[in-house]
């Protein structure tokens, strides 16, 4: 697929950049404006969409059917032949996030009245699955581009992963960000189901919640207690990196620190000079 | 956010500035001359004088800042909290006691008194001036930030209207207002990520699973994207910093005594560590839930308008204007303070009274809360970018001079010139050669290893301070 020069957030993209740069050279403001020039530039990694529109229906059979339109800017360019994901040059550009309990089924991608299926792959950065859009969908022209795929559930609490691209958005005109509208439909009026992550807010019907963000969520989290469904206490598989005993470590040694030090110091007779 | 949520937003910013006002009025009566208005009558206790700390330490540049940092760089960050506590320790041990003997009001004073020496005075409070302008730019570009998404005002409008909030509220009550407002900081951040951080680690799945989402994208999130020689270079340069900064200084002069002084840096830990977790999950969880904000700053305003629901995300709001109100506080106070006290009370008019002191310091306020402004309207860098800046330049500058001098009988005037000129030069230069730790040093500690070293030897060969003034610290 042929689309705007894209990388992961764990690339050389444009606050790396700045973070390198800043232990580089930190300390003038000649230095720290070159630094922002470097954001200037790096703003030019992006997607070239500013106005998406992602439409979640949730049914009553334990599924959702999720729409998502961008509405593009210009047309989609070469990708970076250095990506460094290691993707080739027309791979990978668009991703979501799996949940244990939440299966996605196959994405299917469309521009201008062509429509494929998109190949997705769950292995290589799991739980984050990439999708590939075949090159023979790329466009060279502007136009609406639409990402389609339902989703089951597995428990009382649905939550729906949401396929994004993996790069920023573009900004809209007098914004910090992009133009990005959610819309949530339960089947019918029931009171108890809400969302719970992100914030939409309940409109008119009261089956309907929406919400404008300047950026994608990675998922819409519902609590529908009345669907019926039991509760899934399904985790996520993989390895956390380490994550969870540095968090130990470090929780532990604030919530030690404190009383430690407040005895040490409250044992102690000071002479007062006041 | 728009409609019925915003105008609670504006309220509720309404209402705080309302008790700030009210704090601030009380605080007006209480406050007598000088003395009160600069170092709140020295009547502050351990747990406000905790909050005090606290608030003056965590500022945007925590609440906004480092929160992005999470975001983008992952967990190795969040060591820089327990290493910024030796710069505290240093500071309860070897900065606190001593100072408290001299009743001071600024840190310029402290030179004055300790150095003999009126040049020393003067070019510590422009020092101030300088350096304090850079921090407060990033307290007004985070607030800044966050005015503008969550009311679609433009960038430049939302850094005036802070600048004119924090203005305002500081020219009011001076330190009995920041002390008290200081609280109000405390509680606000405690209620906000007390209830925020349970209901973010439920909705993410679990710190496992957020550690998987994390690990995947990049290793170097769950583990060291920091290794240790950076951390300890940022910690050190943040905490010795902390230990002879000009505000907290200021703060350690309003306490009722070294006793309290010292069991108010264990309550601002007690604050920091909440603080300290809540921010690390606030920046992990936002890196999963929205991976591709377009600025990292973004993380704290789009977690309060648009994710978290809008109770709680509204607490956390208000917890953030609190934070960049408050620090901007802090900063203003201390900045008007070098202007008034130690530049027009001092040197430029010696027989000025207490009153014309407290009325020039109100104008410092006013004037110098502009020039920031100019620097938050560049947007220059990352919020805790600008933060750590202004850090490795005070620490510099002020390490040797304050904590050796407080703790070595021989230092001198003219090693303290020397000390705090060739600390500066020295990181400046550093930072110009713009290498990463050039022969093996950050600028910071080449700044502090090139002042301690010039502090020895020019105090070696040059004539002491009185008898009676080495007394003063030294008993």
């Amino acid at each position: 697929m042929r689309v705007a020069r894209t990388r992961s957030p764990a690339s050389d993209s444009g606050p790396v950049v700045k973070f390198r740069q800043f232990f580089a050279s930190p300390a003038s403001l000649a230095l720290l404006s070159f630094v922002a020039g470097e954001r200037s530039a790096a703003a030019q990694d992006v997607f070239p969409s500013r106005e998406v529109r992602i439409e979640i229906a949730i049914g009553a059979d334990q599924s959702a059917s999720v729409r998502e339109q961008y509405a593009l800017t210009r047309p989609l360019q070469a990708i970076d032949s250095g990506s460094h994901s290691g993707s080739p040059a027309d791979a990978t550009t668009f991703e979501f996030l799996s949940l244990p309990c939440s299966i996605v089924g196959p994405v299917t991608a469309s521009i201008n009245g062509r429509t494929t299926t998109v190949r997705a792959d769950a292995q290589t950065r799991a739980p984050w699955v990439s999708l590939t859009v075949p090159p023979a969908l790329t466009a060279v022209d502007t136009g609406v581009w639409r990402l389609q795929y339902d989703v089951r559930f597995a428990g009382a609490t649905p939550a729906v992963p949401i396929a994004m691209p993996s790069a920023t958005l573009a900004r809209a005109e007098a914004s910090r960000g992009a133009d990005v509208a959610i819309d949530v439909t339960f089947p019918d009026q029931r009171p108890a189901a809400r969302i719970l992550i992100p914030q939409l807010h309940r409109t008119g019907a009261a089956n309907r919640w929406t919400g404008r963000f300047l950026a994608i969520p990675s998922s819409v989290r519902a609590e529908w207690p009345e669907n019926g469904a039991a509760a899934c206490d399904a985790a996520i598989a993989g390895s956390a990196g380490g994550l969870l005993w540095r968090f130990a470590i470090f929780a532990g040694t604030m919530v030690t620190w404190v009383p430690l030090y407040l005895w040490w110091f409250g044992r102690k007779r000071w002479p007062d000079a006041s | 956010m728009a409609g019925r949520q915003l105008t609670v937003f504006w309220l509720a910013v309404a209402a705080y500035l309302a008790m700030v006002v009210g704090i601030g009025l009380w605080s007006y009566r209480r406050t007598r001359g000088e003395e009160g208005f600069l170092v709140a009558g020295r009547s502050l206790g351990p747990v406000i004088g905790g909050a005090t700390l606290m608030a003056n330490q965590v500022s945007a540049g925590a609440t906004i800042g480092i929160v992005g940092f999470h975001y983008y760089s992952g967990f190795s960050y969040a060591w820089s909290w327990p290493l910024t506590w030796i710069g505290w320790m240093v500071c309860a041990l070897f900065v606190a006691p001593k100072i408290r003997r001299h009743q001071g009001f600024t840190l310029p004073d402290f030179f004055a008194a300790r150095y003999e020496s009126r040049a020393a005075r003067a070019i510590a409070a422009v020092f101030i001036l300088v350096a304090y302008s850079v921090m407060l730019s990033a307290q007004y570009q985070a607030g800044g930030l966050l005015f503008a998404l969550v009311s679609g005002i433009s960038y430049a409008r939302a850094v005036v209207l802070v600048a004119v909030i924090t203005t305002a509220y500081t020219m009011l009550g001076g330190m009995y207002g920041n002390a008290y407002v200081g609280l109000l900081k405390a509680v606000l951040l405690l209620a906000g990520y007390v209830l925020a951080v349970p209901f973010l680690w439920r909705q993410m799945g679990g710190l496992h699973a957020l550690g998987v989402a994390l690990n995947a994208l990049d290793p170097r999130l769950t583990a060291n994207w920091f290794g240790w020689r950076q951390l300890m270079a940022i910690s050190g340069a943040i905490g010795l910093g902390l230990a002879a900064a000009p505000y907290e200084i200021s703060a350690i002069y309003s306490m009722q005594s070294r006793r309290a002084t010292q069991l108010a840096i264990g309550w601002s830990f007690f604050f920091q560590a909440f603080i300290g977790i809540g921010v690390l999950v606030f920046g992990l969880s936002m890196r999963v839930a929205v991976p591709h904000l377009p600025d990292p700053d973004l993380a704290t305003p789009l977690l309060g308008t648009s994710i978290l629901p809008f109770g709680i995300g509204l607490l956390v709001l208000l917890a953030a204007v609190v934070t960049f109100t408050r620090t901007g506080g802090a900063i203003l106070l201390t900045a008007a303070s070098a202007v008034s006290h130690d530049l027009y009370g001092k040197l430029l008019n010696p027989g000025a009274s207490d009153r014309g002191k407290v009325r020039a310091g109100r104008i410092a306020v006013v004037l110098f809360s502009a020039l920031p402004v100019v620097l938050a309207f560049a947007h220059l860098s990352l919020v805790n970018f600008i933060v750590i800046y202004a850090a490795k330049l005070m620490v510099s500058f002020l390490f040797v001079p304050v904590v050796i001098g407080l703790n070595w009988k021989g230092g001198t005037r003219d090693g303290a010139l020397a000390a705090m000129l060739g600390g500066l030069a020295t990181c400046v230069t550093w930072s110009l050669i713009a290498r990463p730790l050039f022969i093996g040093l950050d600028p910071a500690e080449a700044g502090v290893l090139v002042s301690g070293a010039l502090f020895l030897a020019v105090s070696r060969l040059t004539p002491p301070v009185r008898e009676e003034t080495v007394k003063l610290f030294f008993g």
